[in-house]
């Protein structure tokens, strides 16, 4: 799985990308879970953040596939 | 129904178009303003997740021209380090009314707000 980081959220992980080695699918909260067991400077920017994978917001209820690619999004500032 | 986007790090550019067709043509250019956070700045620096930028935006006018019918949309985002004074994006809509092409251009800059992946990540102090 290939995880992205942006803005604030690459600031608390130290990185703006890593691969993880999972076989299985990821729930939301598995994933947070993960990052935050790498990254713990990740746990304050959970409840701000959203996660995407391929390019789509998730809700809690989905998954995320072991070859897709996830992103942590802080609240955006764009324009 | 035309829809171009383009997220880039290249200046922004948008040249006249003939929009004969439409009757109303409205324009919105952001700017990168000398203050941010009270703070003099020259420049200021974006990120996005380019893909979904770009997809989001197709997404959110989608969804506009299926509630106002405008005629065309040009959105252009630049990322990167951008000085002061030039454009951080420029949305361009044309419908057969100005209402909708008023309407679609705020809305637009609402939604872009809540759900487009750019980021201002860094204030260059002056």
């Amino acid at each position: 799985m290939t995880i992205l980081y942006f803005a604030q959220a690459a600031d608390a992980a130290g990185c703006a990308t890593e691969e993880w080695p999972v076989t299985l699918p990821l729930s939301v909260d598995e994933f947070w879970q993960e990052a935050i067991r790498r990254h713990p400077g990740l746990a304050a920017l959970r409840p701000h953040c959203r996660i995407a994978s391929d390019c789509q917001y998730l809700t809690e209820g989905q998954q995320i596939a072991p070859d897709g690619e996830a992103a942590i999004l802080p609240p955006v500032s764009g324009g | 129904m035309i829809i171009e986007v383009l997220v880039t790090n290249s200046p922004l550019a948008l040249p006249d178009k003939n929009h004969i067709p439409s009757g109303a043509v409205a324009r919105f250019t952001g700017i990168v303003r000398p203050e941010e956070n009270d703070a003099q700045i020259s420049a200021l620096t974006y990120e996005g997740y380019e893909p979904m930028a770009t997809q989001t935006i197709h997404h959110i006018l989608t969804s506009l021209h299926r509630d106002y019918g405008f005629d065309s949309a040009r959105v252009q985002h630049r990322l990167g380090t951008i000085p002061v004074g030039e454009a951080a994006i420029i949305v361009e809509i044309t419908s057969k009314h100005r209402a909708a092409a008023f309407t679609v251009v705020s809305e637009f800059m609402d939604r872009l707000k809540v759900d487009v992946p750019i980021w201002k990540v860094k204030a260059v102090r002056s």
